[in-house]
């Protein structure tokens, strides 16, 4: 099974969080913040309290100056009347405190006051004080009523309007002064606010997003939970599947020397036995037997991934197309055998075809089983070009049969366990599917209800077909069947031996030399033509062509056949067709099917020597 | 009886090796000069007995039959080697073409096709079980076999795949120096390449890889 799940970096995740950082960088943050707020509201606080006491303040020198001004008057007005000096001192005293006072304002003033107003109104008083003198004068010689008239006349009356206009002024632009910069600060304030409320919100914002985050990554942290629990599940089976090929490969291994051992000495028993000896039949089927065994050996081998295999591009599609007629002689009349794949197309894996069938045969066996009372079983090969399993082949069987619960499922792999009765199953079918996919570096995934049939799909990496590939792969002709002499030029002498003993084990009678002057001794000695001529081009001094015409020139018309790295101009040119010419590399089990094909169907020499 | 030949068994299992060693010296031209239970003694005997034919079995504990086979071979170039093994296996038979060994048998095969070998490999020919030689390939070097280059296995030179079987056995470095002769340095610089080559960093994952490959039994 492809893992699903990525690598936790358990570093890399601890360097990314850094939480101490952040929770610095929050802290500094969030002091501001309320270092922010905390500047405001003393702001705030102060500048209200400012204003009002300046509010006061300018209040109090208003009182001051309207409630003096107003006493100058009365206490001018008595002294004329009265003619009393102690309205005289009183009405210097309220002069003195109303300029002392004015003087003190102008000189220092506070934030909002009217300078010009200030001095237009001490102006105003010291004119009208002015006036007054001179009427304290008048009535200080009796014209009493002169004097009076001089304190309400023009200049007198002119005076206190400038007086009471420069005083309003002052107190209109000290409110309006109090009010500006109360509205100022409001709006200020107010501005803050928005600021403070953006931030807030983008806090607001960002958390939320930061939960949706993390929710997603909690609902990813736990589907990785559960492929890789689904993974270690699967990594213990594998594990234990291991542990019990190790055993089945292991047993395997002893078993088959045993039955070596027994296979030989009951052979050496039976040889030393008289030809009509009772117990010959019986050490006959302790032979048989022992080869019976052997074939069980073989299965747990496959199991364990440890029995021959000879790997190559094999075509899936014609495997199971091919597969279909003998799958259906192991099938009832009650199944259905459906195929399901392109007509002629092709699916190249690289893989042993003996064993494929193998899995095909146990899959396609193990739903006739769970289908007692008939039912439909599907066969289907695809190779998509796109998708999750492009690149691959898939190959499905399915049935509608019995099905697996979650039990039966979960152990359906492991090697030994079956549901079938005893003595029906040998709970290896499965499992050696399993070994033969893993064999084959591809996955098997089961699919089953109960009830509800079973779908069991094997994938392959698919590869490119080979270049000959009308010649069905892995097909094996029988190497029996060859006969007559034949000639052997080859140097290497361990080649010579592998191909001079492939060629007599294919019944051939085989006479070989290193060199090419060796080998036209060789067949000029002949007193019959050889059945045919095998010749290594490549042997030092090269006698290909030479050989061929040589031998030609003296009457063989017998079938050659030449193994050769290269192709040199003289050996191509001017062959008749009974001369074959193989490239390296060239199979020894080809080799020999050829000479018997060749000696079959060719003529043979005719001539000798 | 001088021109009998002379034949060493080499097996782990006593039974195997005694009913070869009588199934061989059943034959008149046949003589068991000496049995081994194992590569190392085989070496030790090898030179001692001076057989002709060594019929040995690969899958066995300890040192390296071909291995062996190479040792041996360099002290009596004349000697044949023909294996035994109860697997037919891609490693095992490049390994035995490697060392130009006489023959190649499975264990399944019949006594008689072991005799016929024996024989065979006696008189400088060959014997391999169908199976084995139909996966040989004749090209411009010695005999190889069908598919061998698509591993990545034949990177290794002979004696890294002899160590990469030993560390798969679970032999310490130190015991592989000790069985090679070697210095742990060598073993170590072995080990380095082994692992650069195949691109495995993990000894546990390089004992799995060698037991795929076939380089030793799990």
């Amino acid at each position: 099974m492809a893992a699903t799940s990525k690598d936790f970096d358990s570093g890399r995740v601890a360097r990314r969080m850094r939480p101490g950082v952040w929770i610095a960088v929050s802290s500094v943050l969030t002091l501001a913040l309320f270092s922010l707020l905390a500047y405001h509201v003393d702001v705030t606080l102060r500048t209200g309290r400012e204003m009002t006491e300046a509010y006061l303040e300018g209040e109090a020198l208003k009182d001051l100056i309207y409630e003096r001004q107003l006493e100058l008057s009365i206490t001018a007005v008595k002294l004329i009347a009265t003619q009393q000096q102690d309205w005289l001192e009183r009405h210097h005293e309220v002069e003195r405190t109303l300029l002392k006072a004015l003087d003190a304002a102008i000189e220092s003033p506070s934030p909002g006051y009217d300078l010009d107003a200030l001095r237009e109104i001490r102006e105003a008083v010291q004119a009208l004080s002015r006036v007054e003198s001179e009427a304290f004068q008048m009535a200080g010689r009796g014209e009493v009523s002169d004097a009076l008239g001089t304190l309400s006349g023009t200049e007198y009356t002119l005076w206190e309007r400038r007086f009471n206009s420069a005083s309003e002024r002052f107190i209109a632009r000290f409110l309006d002064f109090l009010n500006t910069e109360l509205e100022g600060h409001r709006r200020h304030e107010l501005r803050s606010l928005g600021i403070s409320m953006v931030i807030v919100m983008i806090c607001v914002f960002m958390w939320l997003y930061l939960a949706r985050r993390l929710n997603r990554w909690g609902r990813k942290l736990r589907s990785e939970m559960a492929a890789r629990e689904r993974l270690e599940g699967e990594l213990r089976e594998a594990q234990k599947l291991e542990a019990v090929g190790r055993l089945a490969s292991g047993v395997a291994h002893d078993f088959g020397n045993l039955l070596t051992a027994i296979r030989g000495y009951a052979t050496l028993a039976r040889e030393r036995l008289v030809p009509d000896h009772p117990a010959r039949a019986s050490l006959a089927q302790v032979e048989e037997a022992a080869d019976h065994a052997d074939a069980a050996t073989r299965g747990l081998l496959t199991f364990a991934r440890r029995g021959a295999t000879e790997k190559k591009p094999v075509d899936l599609a014609r495997l199971v197309t091919d597969g279909a007629s003998w799958l259906k002689s192991v099938l009832p009349a009650s199944i259905n055998l459906t195929l399901e794949l392109d007509t002629g197309s092709q699916v190249w894996v690289f893989g042993d075809r003996g064993q494929l069938q193998q899995a095909l045969l146990n899959l396609v066996l193990n739903a006739r089983d769970a289908m007692a009372d008939g039912g439909d079983l599907r066969i289907s090969l695809h190779a998509p070009d796109s998708g999750a399993d492009a690149g691959f082949a898939v190959l499905r069987v399915s049935d509608t049969g019995v099905g697996m619960d979650e039990a039966v499922r979960d152990r359906a792999l492991e090697p030994f366990f079956t549901t079938k009765d005893e003595g029906f199953g040998t709970g290896l079918g499965l499992a050696m599917v399993h070994g033969i996919v893993r064999g084959h570096d591809g996955d098997m995934r089961i699919e089953s209800e109960q009830g509800e049939g079973t779908l069991i799909s094997l994938r392959f990496q698919t590869v490119a077909p080979p270049e000959d590939v009308d010649q069905p792969m892995g097909v094996e002709r029988s190497p029996v069947g060859g006969s007559g002499l034949v000639l052997l030029a080859e140097g290497q002498p361990y080649v010579r031996d592998i191909l001079a003993t492939a060629l007599e084990e294919a019944g051939f009678d085989v006479d070989s030399r290193a060199s090419c002057p060796a080998f036209r001794e060789m067949y000029d000695s002949l007193e019959a033509a050889p059945s045919l001529i095998v010749m290594d081009n490549d042997i030092p001094g090269g006698c290909g062509a030479d050989c061929i015409h040589n031998t030609r020139a003296k009457g063989y018309r017998g079938p050659i056949i030449v193994i050769t790295h290269e192709l040199p101009e003289d050996l191509v040119s001017g062959l008749d067709a009974d001369v074959l010419i193989l490239r390296k590399p060239v199979r020894v089990g080809d080799l020999r099917r050829l000479a018997i094909a060749v000696t079959r169907n060719g003529r043979g020499g005719e001539a000798a020597a | 009886m001088t021109n009998r030949i002379r034949v060493m068994v080499v097996d782990d299992h006593a039974l195997v090796r005694d009913m070869l060693a009588q199934s061989l010296s059943a034959e008149p031209d046949i003589e068991v000069v000496a049995v081994a239970p194992h590569a190392q003694e085989a070496m030790e005997k090898a030179g001692e007995w001076r057989p002709d034919v060594i019929l040995m079995d690969i899958d066995m504990p300890g040192m390296s039959p071909f291995e062996a086979s190479r040792q041996i071979r360099a002290a009596s170039p004349s000697v044949r080697l023909v294996f035994l093994s109860a697997h037919v296996n891609d490693q095992y038979i490049d390994q035995a073409l490697e060392i130009e060994a006489s023959g190649y048998l499975s264990k399944e095969e019949p006594a008689d096709v072991v005799v016929d070998a024996v024989r065979r490999a006696a008189r400088g020919a060959t014997r391999f079980s169908q199976s084995v030689s139909e996966r040989i390939v004749l090209g411009s070097g010695r005999p190889r076999l069908a598919n061998h280059g698509e591993s990545r296995i034949n990177l290794l030179t002979p004696r890294e795949r002899e160590i990469l079987r030993y560390l798969a056995d679970g032999m310490p470095k130190k015991g592989i120096a000790n069985l090679l002769d070697i210095s742990p340095k060598t073993v170590e610089k072995h080990c380095d390449h082994i692992m650069d080559k195949l691109d495995i960093h993990d000894r546990v994952k390089l004992a799995r890889y060698a037991i795929r490959e076939g380089l030793t039994q799990p």
